[in-house]
């Protein structure tokens, strides 16, 4: 296992120590499967079911592959970005650091991959546009703002990000680093 | 890099009008589409989320005419002056329609809210950016109360596909740390909806300032929404908006501050039009810590002006006004003995991490700082160091250093471009009332 992905190993551990089951729920959808999800008899309140799924964070094998992405944008993906989204099949997973919230973008299962290489082309050529330095998204922030965190593709540098600006500014040396200082935040349903 | 110069600034006088606030931009465009009657919209903010809702609007067959400010004549292109013709009654958006949004967020999530009531299936999407960042719990509450929301993408992210129509009214419960656009949009939309409705908030509602403002507008276009506390929110349905006939866009308070603490250390008068004692902006308390510190302050319904000299320092909780809290740190540089702002731990969740960057430019012109976890002390120069002052991306740093100005040095800003976000012409307005 590599650093980025023991890194969000731990902070899937302690997110999983703050539920009351030791799994995540998400809403169950026949059309968006993942090999996250747990078979129903596994969780404790079968009465949930079959709106609600219990997942836990599996690791990818085989994991995605990048290639394609970087044969489009002519230039290689930095390693800590292929490390960080090929670790495992998950939801999101909501941390928190003194600065706010963050909720970590995960991949759901091949499709929600396929997705989010739309997202990044459109992302990188936009940058390209704007004549700057490539970057790809890893995690939003608070539900009201517009702010993203990203990965500077030449450095590692994890930046904090609004649509079409340049990066506000810097806010960890490398996602490793950021990774270790997020605690989980609470997971529990926001509407009732 | 970019850089600004501004020279020893000896005395700040005159008059400056503020563009209107982004977020009160989109609510009044959308609250004016939906009213009875026509509505006057003066101060209107030009930006893309604006746009966004104008696009939006136009799809639904809502006419907005917009007149040039000088001529009072018709304008092809968009001002700040538009007469909205309203629906009167919901929107009836074309069936199968599909809505882009792109990054705005403040077009999005009301209008995901509203046209969850219109008959008829919707596609609202957004850009690459709004496609990973979720929806799902203003989903959910629609949800709740009658809709049928599904997603075309990612699980919780836009594309959404909304069945609408099937929302009658009735009771949802939410974390009072939902964002408050959320919460904004339901508030705007249920009382639309043919029954009553009934939002229940678990734990600490966190941000009532701008739920206020909300319900604020919704009244000035006659819709009736009451609340206990900020715990329980009751919305009579089947009601209907009204036009206020002109209505005017306040500007936005925190920027403000600015004009105003340059009034109070520059002797002024400055009158700031754009927001006046109507105000129902937080931010606006400002205000009152500027008196506490000896500036004159008078305020009439659409203008306050501002004199001054003599300032002194203050010890105060500025909690509830965070962000105009940075604009009172830099006046401290020119108050008679030293200012502490206390229980700011919220300066700390903002993009930068404003406690430490404004402890370090203002130690680089002079002032003795100390910072805590939630507090701030300055203790004022002798005299203002010249200083070049670092921005952090933050577009409020940027703008409160330009207050050091006052004192007798060169001041220099790196990359003011950052007030470009909220206030693009920050500088050359501030110039405009600054005299050596």
């Amino acid at each position: 296992m590599g650093s980025i992905q023991l890194a969000l190993s731990e902070l899937v551990k302690n997110a999983l120590r703050l539920t009351e089951e030791g799994v995540f729920y998400a809403e169950y959808d026949p059309d968006w499967r993942s090999l996250c999800e747990l078979p129903a008899l596994e969780t404790k309140n079968p009465a949930q079911a079959p709106e609600l799924i219990a997942w836990r964070p599996v690791p990818q094998t085989p994991t995605v592959d990048f290639s394609g992405l970087e044969n489009a944008l002519e230039t290689s993906i930095h390693p800590d970005i292929v490390e960080y989204f090929s670790s495992f099949w998950s939801s999101t997973i909501e941390g928190k650091s003194i600065e706010g919230h963050a909720s970590l973008i995960q991949l759901w299962n091949q499709e929600d991959f396929d997705r989010l290489i739309e997202n990044f082309i459109g992302h990188a050529l936009a940058k390209r546009q704007l004549k700057e330095p490539l970057t790809l998204f890893i995690a939003t922030t608070e539900a009201d703002s517009e702010y993203f965190l990203s990965i500077d593709n030449a450095t590692g540098a994890v930046l904090l990000e609004e649509p079409g600006r340049p990066p506000l500014r810097q806010v960890e040396d490398n996602l490793e680093t950021f990774l270790r200082r997020l605690t989980p935040a609470a997971s529990q349903p926001a509407v009732f | 890099m970019d850089k600004l110069v501004i020279e020893p600034i000896n005395h700040f006088s005159g008059s400056v009008n503020l563009p209107g606030s982004k977020s009160l931009s989109n609510r009044a465009l959308l609250l004016a589409a939906l009213a009875e009657g026509e509505t006057h919209l003066e101060n209107l903010l030009l930006s893309e989320d604006t746009e966004r809702m104008l696009n939006a609007l136009s799809q639904f067959g809502i006419t907005i005419t917009f007149i040039n400010e000088l001529s009072g004549l018709k304008s092809d292109q968009p001002t700040t002056q538009c007469i909205v013709t309203g629906n009167g009654r919901l929107f009836t958006p074309p069936n199968e329609g599909h809505f882009s949004l792109g990054n705005a967020g403040t077009a999005i999530r009301p209008l995901t809210s509203i046209l969850s009531l219109c008959p008829g299936t919707f596609t609202i999407d957004g850009d690459q950016y709004m496609r990973e960042r979720p929806i799902a719990h203003l989903a959910e509450a629609l949800v709740k109360l009658g809709a049928r929301i599904s997603y075309l993408g990612k699980e919780g992210c836009p594309p959404i596909r909304v069945e609408g129509g099937k929302i009658t009214g009735g009771r949802v419960s939410v974390r009072g740390d939902i964002s408050s656009q959320y919460l904004t949009s339901l508030l705007m939309s249920l009382p639309l909806a043919p029954q009553d409705s009934e939002i229940s908030i678990i734990g600490d509602q966190v941000s009532k300032p701008y739920l206020d403002i909300t319900l604020d507008i919704m009244e000035k276009f006659g819709v009736h929404a009451t609340h206990s506390d900020y715990q329980q929110f009751k919305i009579a349905g089947g009601q209907q908006y009204q036009s206020p006939g002109k209505y005017l866009i306040e500007g936005d308070a925190s920027s403000a501050s600015y004009f105003y603490a340059a009034g109070a250390i520059g002797g002024g008068p400055v009158e700031v039009t754009g927001l006046g004692s109507e105000s129902v902006q937080g931010d606006i308390a400002f205000l009152d810590v500027i008196s506490a510190m000896g500036a004159e302050v008078k305020k009439t319904k659409h203008a306050v002006t501002v004199s001054g000299r003599k300032l002194k320092g203050v010890d105060m909780d500025l909690n509830h006004i965070p962000d105009a809290a940075m604009t009172i740190a830099a006046m401290a540089l020119f108050a008679e003995g030293p200012t502490r702002i206390r229980n700011i731990y919220n300066w700390r969740v903002k993009e930068t991490d404003r406690l430490h960057a404004m402890s370090t430019e203002l130690r680089k012109l002079g002032a003795t700082v100390e910072t805590g976890e939630d507090f701030i002390f300055i203790d004022p120069p002798a005299k203002i160091e010249p200083a070049t002052i670092d921005t952090y991306g933050d577009h409020r740093i940027a703008m409160c250093f330009s207050l050091a100005a006052f004192g007798e040095s060169n001041i220099t800003i790196n990359e003011p471009t950052v007030v470009a976000k909220t206030f693009p012409d920050y500088f050359e307005l501030f110039s405009k009332l600054a005299n050596p």
